[in-house]
């Protein structure tokens, strides 16, 4: 029977069934190594009703110790999708077009509808 | 109290299971774990930092700032690329040519930010 | 050395907690490698595919639009999924996050995208005269979206 874990010199390999726990183990037979530095957490997703188009829209999330990466998507008339920009701190997102668009006098809005959001465990 | 996290081999098996606030890791159905070990996880391929120099405006508008790196290898596969960059910006736009492993890095603020890239592969 | 594997109690709850290389899983600084309070993504099902093309002529413009649907093994419930579109010629070109570009005729527009219980229907429009070729390309994991 295999070994599926493996502590080793502070390196973590937990792999697929039927494969030893390596460092040799191609990562297509593993389900986590601590050498990959990240993997794929999700520290928050859902959906937001965006009942009228808004300039802004701030999505919390758990706090956490930095500042993760998040996309939003937006939804709008039968399911059309665009990309929805914006900034993250420490617990929420906040989306919109409103701080790096200088000099443009109609800040595009968020359109009604939906938005889909995914805040990633990854950091700078 | 509910087991919350089971490491060993069990029953015949191997398992390694966290599962969510009130249910036991040894029972739980899926939705009650957070990890197991059989999962098929996204598999950060090959990831890095890059500097991406500032947009530039154009009008009311910014012409983005982009930079190109070399993956060093080529997909059949579209991989699923994550960029989060030193502005703590959300959905920051990339192209990778699949063919050649080269991604393209854009920047829609108009300081230079430091970028991590992260190219995940699904297996 | 860095301590950076702690099985047990770590902000408040049990789990399995690994810290990235230098950051002390006790203190850490940045994200961490492997955090049980939250769940890992876990692939269900994905795949690509290329869709017949239409032309639809509306007024003075010729857009070219792909639709189709896909399967995939039933969850029982709404999961999460990623999805872009593929530029099949001059290198198999990948745009991200969403495989669609707000204006310009380079990448699909008007993508529409809905989850029917295990499927997955989509359509996008190409308007550029020389028609390239998109492949649709979608994930699905066995995580929940709401």
């Amino acid at each position: 029977m295999a070994n599926r874990l493996s502590v080793t010199g502070g390196r973590v390999i937990i792999s697929k069934a039927g494969y030893n726990a390596e460092a040799s183990l191609p990562d297509a037979f593993k389900v986590f190594d601590s050498a990959w530095g990240i993997s794929g957490l999700i520290i928050a997703r859902g959906v937001v009703n965006v009942p009228t188009d808004v300039v802004s829209v701030t999505i919390p999330f758990p706090q956490q110790h930095y500042v993760p990466y998040a996309e939003v998507y937006g939804f709008y008339d039968d399911n059309k999708t665009y990309m929805v920009p914006g900034y993250c701190t420490t617990n929420a997102i906040i989306c919109g077009w409103t701080d790096y668009n200088p000099g443009n006098n109609t800040v595009p809005r968020i359109i009604d509808g939906q938005l889909r959001y995914i805040v990633y465990g990854i950091s700078q | 109290m509910a087991d919350r996290v089971v490491v060993g081999d069990v029953g015949g098996g191997f398992m390694l299971r966290v599962s969510k606030p009130g249910y036991n890791a040894y029972s739980a159905p899926p939705e009650g774990l957070t990890f197991h070990e059989n999962m098929r996880p996204l598999v950060p391929a090959i990831t890095g930092y890059v500097w991406v120099p500032g947009g530039t405006p154009n009008g009311d508008n910014i012409t983005s700032g982009q930079v190109t790196v070399g993956l060093g290898m080529g997909f059949s596969f579209p991989p699923k690329v994550l960029v989060r960059n030193s502005a703590n910006r959300i959905s920051v736009a990339a192209h990778l040519n699949m063919d050649n492993g080269q991604l393209t890095i854009f920047n829609d603020t108009p300081a230079a930010v430091l970028a991590r890239y992260f190219v995940f592969m699904p297996f | 050395m860095t301590n950076r594997l702690r099985i047990g109690h770590l902000f408040g709850q049990p789990g399995f907690y690994i810290s990235q290389p230098g950051d002390d899983v006790n203190a850490p600084t940045q994200a961490l490698a492997l955090d049980t309070r939250y769940e890992t993504m876990d692939i269900h099902h994905y795949g690509r595919r290329r869709y017949n093309r239409q032309v639809i002529s509306s007024l003075n413009t010729t857009f070219f639009t792909s639709f189709g649907e896909e399967e995939f093994p039933a969850l029982g419930y709404e999961p999460m999924y990623m999805f872009t579109t593929v530029r099949v010629s001059d290198g198999n070109w990948v745009r991200y996050p969403l495989g669609i570009y707000s204006t310009g005729t380079a990448f699909p527009q008007n993508f529409i995208f809905e989850l029917r219980g295990n499927r997955i229907w989509t359509t996008f429009e190409i308007l550029n005269t020389s028609a390239p070729v998109y492949d649709f390309v979608y994930v699905i994991f066995k995580n929940r979206w709401v």
